[in-house]
This record gives C-alpha cells, sequence and structure tokens, in this order.
C-alpha cells in the first residue's frame, strides 16, 4: 500500500502492506488408523486372547477449519519502527474430539474419537519491533508481542449436551475447556465449617463430626448437602491465557551485548491438584505449609477450613483449589562478548562470542503451587490446565562460546 | 507500479476442487474385526478375550476381590491405601470405585460382542462348538453382573421384591456411541433374574472339562457355573435351589472335586490346579499391572493387616489358637510387625474366585435355612471343612449346636474363617443383615463407627463421572 500515490512521498511511514487471506484446511492428526476397528493379541496368563483395541469409527470425516486473516504490516522511519498486526477469525468444524463415553458402552479407554463440535476462534496479534537506540557503538533493539484469543464453542453433537472431561467441559456457548467445578463459599468463622453453593446457589455448610452433616447456614437448619451434580460451569474461566506474548529487549556496545527476554499469559486459571491432595485430611502424607492457614479458633477469618482427620467432604474438589495463573516469566538473561575484528585477524576467525545465559531464572505470579505452566494432561481438547504434581519449568546457567571460521 | 495478477484465482479454483482421498489399508499388527470371527481358532481366541477382561487388575485379578474385604471388619487398611472406602466415608468421585465399575463392564460389554460375533458368524466352525463358546461368554457376563451388583448396590434382601436399585444390565453388544448403550439401572431382582438366566444357560452347554486342567480351571465348567449358580441362589436367599446345585456339584455330577489335606495347599505357586479349585483367575509374569494384584496388597506392600480382632480367641472364638488357617495361613510379617495373610505370596499368584470349600459352605448355609432339613446333613458338610482345619478342637455335633440359630452362627463362622481375604466378606455382611461393628481405622487403635444393615457406604457409590456422562439416567446411590 504504501507504493499507492498518496503514501508514496511519506517521510515517516516507509512501507505498507495490506493482506487477507481465506483458506479451508483439513486436520486429520489423530493417531494411526483412527477409523478403522482393530483387536489385539493379549495374553490371559499361558492363553493368548483377542481383546478390542480400538472401535474405530467408520463415519470419521477430515475436520475442517475456515480461517480469515486481515493484518497489516507497516514499517516507519527507515525500519527504526514495525509493526505488524493480525485479526483472524477461524471457524472450525468436524473437530475430531475423544468423546467420553458410557463404560457400558464397554470400549477401550472410555472414549471414541468421533466428528463432533464446532468452534470459533477469533483473536488478534500485535508485533512491534523496535531500535531506540541506534547511535555510535549503543544499539538497543527490543521485540514486543501479544495475542488476544478467545474462542467460543458453537455446537457439540447435535443434542447440545456438555461434553465433560476432568475438571473442564465443552458447552456451547462457553470458551473451550471451561472449568467445571463445585462452588466453594469460603469458612464459616464462628465454626471453621466449609461452605459450598450448590446448583441454586444457596450456601450449603458441611459439619464433619459424627458422619457428617450438612445445613443451611442462614437458617441453621439441617439441608440437603453438596454433591457432584451441583457442580457448574464457570464461564470465563478456562486453562487458555486470553492475553499472552513476549518482551525481548537486547542491549549492545560495541562487542558486549545484554539480552533480556521475558514472556506473559494472562486470565488463565490453574487447579492446584496439588495442592488439593496435599491439604487431604484423609491420607498420612505430608501436608503442605498451608495447613497452617486453617481454621483455629472463633471469629477467625481463615483460608481453610478447620481441620478433621477423614473429613473427604470439606476438601472435596472445587472451587476452592482453582487459583489464577497470571504470571510473567523472565525466559532469558544472556550476556555477550564479540572479540573485536582486529583480534580476529591474527586467528583467523570470522567471529568469537563468548556468553552466559540463564534460562528461566524467574517467575513473577501468585501461583501457589511450582509452575502456572503445569498440565498434566498434555495437549488435550478439554480437560487441560491441572497441576498435579507437575515439576517445575528447569532454571539452567550456561556459558559458552561461539566460533565462525 | 502495482502488478495484478491474473492466475492467481485460477489456481485456487483448481485447489478448490481436490478431494479427499482415504487409504485402505489394514495396519499389519493388529486384526481387523471382520477377520475376528473368520475362524474358529480366532473366535476361540477372541472368547479368552473375554476371560483377559475378568481378569482386569481393578476386576477379578484382585480389586473386586480386595474391595470386598476391605469394607469388611477383618481387615486393617494399614498404608491407608483404600482411604475412605475402608472409612465407610467415599466420595461419588473415588477413584476405585470408578475403575472397578468400568473393568466390569468392560467384561461385560466384550462378553456381549463375542457372542454376537460367534451368532453371526457359526457357520465358520460346528454348531456345538459355537454354543459352548456363547456359554463361556454368558459366564463371564454373569459373573461381572454379579461383583457389581453387589459392591454396588444393597443385598437382595434390603427390599421384599427387590426392587431397589441395582446396576444397569447389559446384554446387547455395542461398537459405537449408541445411545442404547444408556440405560438406567435396573431392579436387583431383574439383575439376579439375569445373572441366572445366564448361568443355567451355561450350565447346559458347557463342558464337564477343558482339554486341559490348565484350561478347566481358568475358564469355565459345568462345576464352575453351578458352583456359581449356589452362590448366587445363596444371597438371593432361594435357599432350595442353593442347596440343589450345591449338592450337585458335591454328589459329583459336575466332576470329582475335593478338599485338599492342608489349607496352606490351596494357594501359591503349584498349588493351583488341585481338586479343590474350580474357578480361578490365573496370573503370570508379566501379565498383571503392578499394584493391582492380592500379592501386592497382601504382600509387597503390606496394604492390609489382619484385623486383632480377627485374631483374639475372645472376639473371635470359632478360630481356635491352633487352627491351621491361623497357623499356616497368618502370620507376623517380618519386616513391618505386624499380622498378616499368606495366602498371596508369590508375584504372579491367581486369585481363587470359587473353590469346593465354598460350595460345602453354601450347602451347609442353605440347608440350614431351609425348612425342612434334618441337621445331620447340615453338620456333616460344616465338619467337612472344618475337619479339615482343626487340630485339638471338637467336631460340631447336634448337642454342640442345639438351636438353628446356634448352627447359623457358627456355619457363618466358619464361612468368614475359610473364605477370609477371598473376597466374599462385606457381601456374607450384607445380605445376613448383619451389623459391622469393630472395625479399626489403619492405625489399628481407633475403632470405626459402627454400620448398620442398609447403612448408605456399605456399598460403593455408583461413579460420578458415569452419572454425569449418562445425562442423569444413572441415579446415584443415596448418601453420595
Amino acid at each position: 500500500m504504501s507504493q499507492e500515490d498518496f503514501l508514496k512521498s511519506s517521510k515517516v511511514l516507509n512501507d505498507l502492506k495490506l493482506r487477507a487471506s481465506y483458506g479451508l484446511t483439513g486436520n486429520a492428526n489423530v493417531g494411526y488408523f483412527p477409523a478403522s476397528a482393530t483387536y489385539q493379541y493379549l495374553s490371559y496368563a499361558d492363553s493368548s486372547a483377542l481383546n478390542i483395541s480400538t472401535p474405530g469409527n467408520a463415519d470419521l470425516r477430515w475436520e475442517k477449519s475456515r480461517q480469515l486473516n486481515i493484518g497489516a504490516d507497516a514499517s516507519l522511519w527507515n525500519g527504526l519502527l514495525n509493526v505488524t498486526t493480525d485479526w483472524f477469525v477461524k471457524n472450525s468444524k468436524d473437530l475430531i474430539l475423544t468423546n467420553p463415553i458410557l463404560s457400558t458402552v464397554g470400549l477401550p479407554g472410555n472414549n471414541i474419537l468421533q466428528n463432533m463440535g464446532q468452534l470459533r476462534t477469533q483473536g488478534v496479534e500485535l508485533t512491534v519491533q523496535a531500535t531506540p537506540v541506534k547511535s555510535g557503538k549503543w544499539r538497543w533493539q527490543s521485540d514486543w508481542n501479544i495475542s488476544y484469543v478467545k474462542n467460543k464453542v458453537i455446537a457439540t453433537n447435535g443434542k447440545g449436551d456438555q461434553i465433560n472431561e476432568g475438571y473442564g467441559l465443552a458447552k456451547p456457548g462457553e470458551e473451550l475447556g471451561t472449568y467445571y467445578l463445585l462452588r466453594f463459599a469460603g469458612v464459616d468463622d464462628a465454626t471453621g465449617r466449609a461452605i459450598y453453593l450448590n446448583k441454586d446457589g444457596q450456601q450449603r455448610m458441611y459439619n464433619p463430626a459424627a458422619g457428617g452433616s450438612w445445613t443451611d447456614p442462614a437458617t441453621g437448619q439441617a439441608a440437603t448437602g453438596v454433591s457432584g451434580a451441583d457442580k457448574v460451569a464457570l464461564s470465563g474461566k478456562t486453562p487458555y491465557p486470553k492475553l499472552y506474548g513476549g518482551f525481548y529487549n537486547t542491549v549492545s556496545y560495541g562487542g558486549i551485548d545484554l539480552t533480556l527476554g521475558l514472556q506473559y499469559a494472562f486470565d488463565f486459571y490453574v487447579y492446584n491438584q496439588t495442592l488439593a491432595t496435599l491439604m487431604d485430611n484423609t491420607n498420612a502424607y505430608n501436608k503442605s505449609a498451608e495447613v497452617l492457614k486453617s481454621w483455629k479458633q472463633a471469629g477467625q477469618q481463615a483460608v481453610y477450613p478447620a481441620m478433621y482427620w477423614g473429613d473427604a467432604a470439606s476438601w472435596q474438589e472445587s472451587t476452592q483449589w482453582l487459583e489464577k495463573g497470571n504470571f510473567v516469566r523472565v525466559r532469558e538473561i544472556t550476556l555477550g562478548y564479540k572479540l573485536p575484528a582486529h583480534v580476529l585477524q591474527h586467528v583467523k576467525l570470522d567471529r568469537v562470542r563468548i556468553y552466559a545465559q540463564a534460562q528461566n531464572p524467574f517467575l513473577f505470579t501468585k501461583y501457589k503451587g511450582m509452575d502456572p505452566e503445569a498440565n498434566a494432561n498434555g495437549n488435550v481438547n478439554i480437560g487441560m490446565g491441572i497441576d498435579s504434581f507437575r515439576p517445575f519449568i528447569a532454571k539452567t546457567f550456561m556459558a559458552g562460546i561461539q566460533i565462525s571460521l | 507500479m502495482r502488478k495484478i495478477c491474473y492466475w492467481l484465482p485460477v489456481l485456487c479454483v483448481l485447489m478448490a476442487s481436490c478431494h479427499d482421498m482415504v487409504t485402505d489399508i489394514d495396519p499389519e499388527n493388529r486384526i481387523n474385526t471382520n477377520q475376528v470371527f473368520s475362524t474358529a481358532a480366532n473366535m476361540n481366541t477372541a472368547v479368552v478375550g473375554c476371560y483377559n477382561s475378568l481378569q482386569a487388575g481393578d476386576m477379578l485379578q484382585a480389586r473386586a476381590l480386595v474391595l470386598a474385604d476391605v469394607m469388611g471388619e477383618d481387615l486393617v487398611n494399614r498404608t491407608n491405601n483404600f482411604g475412605d472406602i475402608a472409612r465407610y466415608n467415599a466420595l461419588s468421585s473415588n477413584t476405585m470405585a470408578a475403575r472397578t465399575w468400568q473393568a466390569g463392564y468392560k467384561a461385560i460389554a466384550d462378553a456381549n460382542r463375542v457372542i454376537d460375533g460367534i451368532s453371526k458368524n457359526v457357520d465358520k466352525t460346528t454348531p456345538e462348538q459355537a454354543q459352548r463358546w456363547m456359554a463361556e461368554c454368558k459366564f463371564v457376563r454373569a459373573i461381572a453382573h454379579f461383583y457389581l451388583v453387589n459392591l454396588y448396590a444393597q443385598s437382595y434382601g434390603f427390599t421384599a421384591d427387590a426392587s431397589h436399585p441395582g446396576i444397569p444390565v447389559m446384554t446387547q453388544a455395542f461398537y459405537s456411541n449408541d445411545p442404547a448403550a444408556n440405560k438406567p439401572r435396573s431392579s436387583v431382582k431383574q439383575v439376579y433374574d439375569q445373572i441366572i438366566t445366564d448361568l443355567k444357560d451355561a450350565l447346559d452347554t458347557l463342558p464337564l472339562s477343558n482339554n486341559t486342567p490348565y484350561q478347566s480351571k481358568t475358564r469355565a465348567t459345568k462345576a464352575a457355573a453351578a458352583a456359581m449358580l449356589s452362590r448366587v441362589y445363596l444371597y438371593k436367599d432361594d435357599v432350595e435351589n442353593a442347596k440343589n446345585y450345591a449338592w450337585a456339584v458335591i454328589n459329583k455330577q459336575y466332576g470329582d472335586f475335593g478338599l485338599n489335606t492342608e489349607p496352606s495347599q490351596c494357594y501359591g505357586a503349584g498349588n493351583y490346579l488341585t481338586k479343590e479349585s474350580i474357578f480361578s483367575i490365573p496370573s503370570k509374569a508379566g501379565d498383571f499391572e503392578v499394584g493391582y494384584t492380592l500379592t501386592a496388597n497382601y504382600t509387597t506392600n503390606v496394604d492390609l493387616g489382619v484385623s486383632p480382632d480377627f485374631l483374639n480367641v475372645l472376639t473371635n472364638p470359632w478360630l481356635a489358637a491352633d487352627d491351621k488357617r491361623r497357623t499356616q495361613l497368618i502370620a507376623l510379617h517380618p519386616v513391618q510387625q505386624v499380622m498378616v495373610s499368606l495366602k498371596y505370596r508369590d508375584v504372579a499368584d491367581w486369585a481363587p474366585v470359587i473353590r469346593y470349600a465354598e460350595v460345602l459352605l453354601n450347602y451347609a448355609e442353605a440347608a440350614a435355612k431351609a425348612p425342612g432339613t434334618a441337621p445331620q446333613e447340615v453338620l456333616i458338610r460344616l465338619n467337612e471343612v472344618r475337619n479339615r482345619s482343626r487340630v485339638s478342637a471338637l467336631p460340631y455335633t447336634n448337642m454342640l449346636l442345639a438351636d438353628k440359630t446356634q448352627l447359623l452362627n457358627a456355619i457363618l463362622a466358619e464361612r468368614r474363617i475359610e473364605l477370609a481375604f477371598e473376597g466374599h466378606r462385606i457381601f456374607d455382611l450384607n445380605r445376613n443383615k448383619l451389623r459391622i461393628t469393630g472395625k479399626r481405622d489403619f492405625d489399628y487403635n481407633t475403632f470405626l463407627p459402627a454400620q448398620d444393615y442398609g447403612a448408605d457406604k456399605r456399598i460403593l457409590p455408583i461413579p460420578l463421572v458415569e452419572m454425569e456422562r449418562s445425562g442423569g439416567v444413572l441415579e446415584k446411590n443415596p448418601g453420595y
């Protein structure tokens, strides 16, 4: 677009390009022979046995995605500032998802690959590359990118059922992987008992003594307890960051260069299964130091309910263990030194650089677990974001020499 | 200068006309479903596949049997491996309950699919062979339903006509996510009716023995079906039928079974194919899931210790101090210093599902409960089991066990000791409407609250994940 007559003579804007693309892609990246039904040989002690291996699905088709992408690239001030921005919307149909099925169907793993679901993903990306300082031996180059991505499940199967898996679900109208949990409503100041919300939003308090009983804290009367049936889809809370990106800066003076790389992700939640297990009052494992924040006396505003041996209900799966995962991570700090040309002439080397690098040295987050990027279930459509005794990403310190001949 | 491409739109049109292609190559290391029932040999191997599913660590290799004893009062859950289940405090999200449910229904589904496959391919084998294999599948289906209905539903006598919720009864083969698989829970009566129908069909068609002793103990035979029927009818409180089927086995109608001389000869490597064994789930190195075997729970990890109250002659006077089931099958663990069962010590130990001793006890109990049975008949069988193990104690006589109540108490006490840690206790407690008292928590010192008959947590929860996936069709167990 910068070639157009009205922009050609601009001294600020050197290059401006508008682009758009539209495409239809297919994807069947779901393992080997997913459509065929096969049996495999196993053993029943000394006898050979044939058991069903993959149930197959003769109706399996390609996934289809239609993506529209509109973007612009601009270059200003002779390359001192480059900006790229993209907006995209992608409609995916016939997503091949593992549909969890009933045990009474009796297929391996209790799931079946099916084309189900429509998903719409929309996003905006912005990349800014700038060289704020470029005078004499000083240079400072900065790269910043940010993405905002949001998806929405348009449909699941024909009946509009919600597909649950782990603590997440796919429900029409919600984002993919939205958390599906019991709502924890805090600890009663006077008695230290856990309060949950039932499906209708009413409070229910649990007393673990004498086999356990539920009351309505407002009236003190006995009430129907809260159970798995009171889980709700927590709109807007997903394991996928909606806002994420990186920020890299390199400052150099002559042959010395210092790079600082940051990575950030916001607006996502992690289910801290590790903490839930460590705080569980039905096992005799070591406990997290968080137990010190449990209720001890009347009037105390505690984070956790009173400790009572054998009490499973006050510590069960719920939003009590769902935490914000927002973080900023220092991905890289590198300090390097390039030997000057006049030194290298003698040894006939083209380039020698000595460097020291720290990878993932710092993490800034309010998340109580080891690492907010934890993911026990791997790359699944639903059911991501569970931190179950996941280790942190390793910090690496290294130093080295790069030589070009 | 702006260039306008003319050939670009043409290229786009060309690319849009590409269509899908599908490969038609079969994988090398697996068999396509339509080949499974194409030869007699493959059909046989598919039938073995049904037993293999029953052999899952969560089903009859270990868990279904272990949970039955963990929920009784004779074990101490010392490593707390069984957590809430042992404390009658589980939640519907309990993983062990979910896994056993899934494993049980997998075995049932496999049996249904093999029956379906064979029935559609009878021409590839002889009609007798086809009937026999389908009978074996019905046996697997019945056993799986039986253990599931007793773990996940209250006993038969909980309501007058057993109309309380049981488990879904599955007799149809499914190959895809068929909505017909989303069945509600049938009543306990309906479940038992299906189990009995299947076992009776199996009894008619199964052989007396299979080719080798190994095959006869690990695959179904007439004796296995009859023995199982005696147990099913006993649980159903149909004492006449229970007595008759047990008697058929005792009377050598289905094979010559008998008790081993010593109790220790029923367990362990080298003792799997004795005359006392009627049906067992075999095992082999590499063929089990680590941690999901009887040996793992009772010996390797010492998850389960024998309760001191079971061993104390004051609280359990029926287990004499010199009884061989104590001296040969229970000992102090050298490292952990707790009393443990010695029944399962080999890594690849088989699980004894049906033993001749149980058939004798089934007979004794059914006969004792049946009106008009001569007490002598009962005593002969009861003594037969007890004589094998008693040393200095005297055999039971009419004088010693004067009335029906005392006789029944003696039989139930004998059953408790003889079948201890073999996957019977909670079922016997539930069907006889007995109160569970004196159960110790994992620290050996605290006593758990007593559980009356019909208490909510004397049975496992219908798994939460199954209820969710059924969209509310499966109703939960009360209290969960």
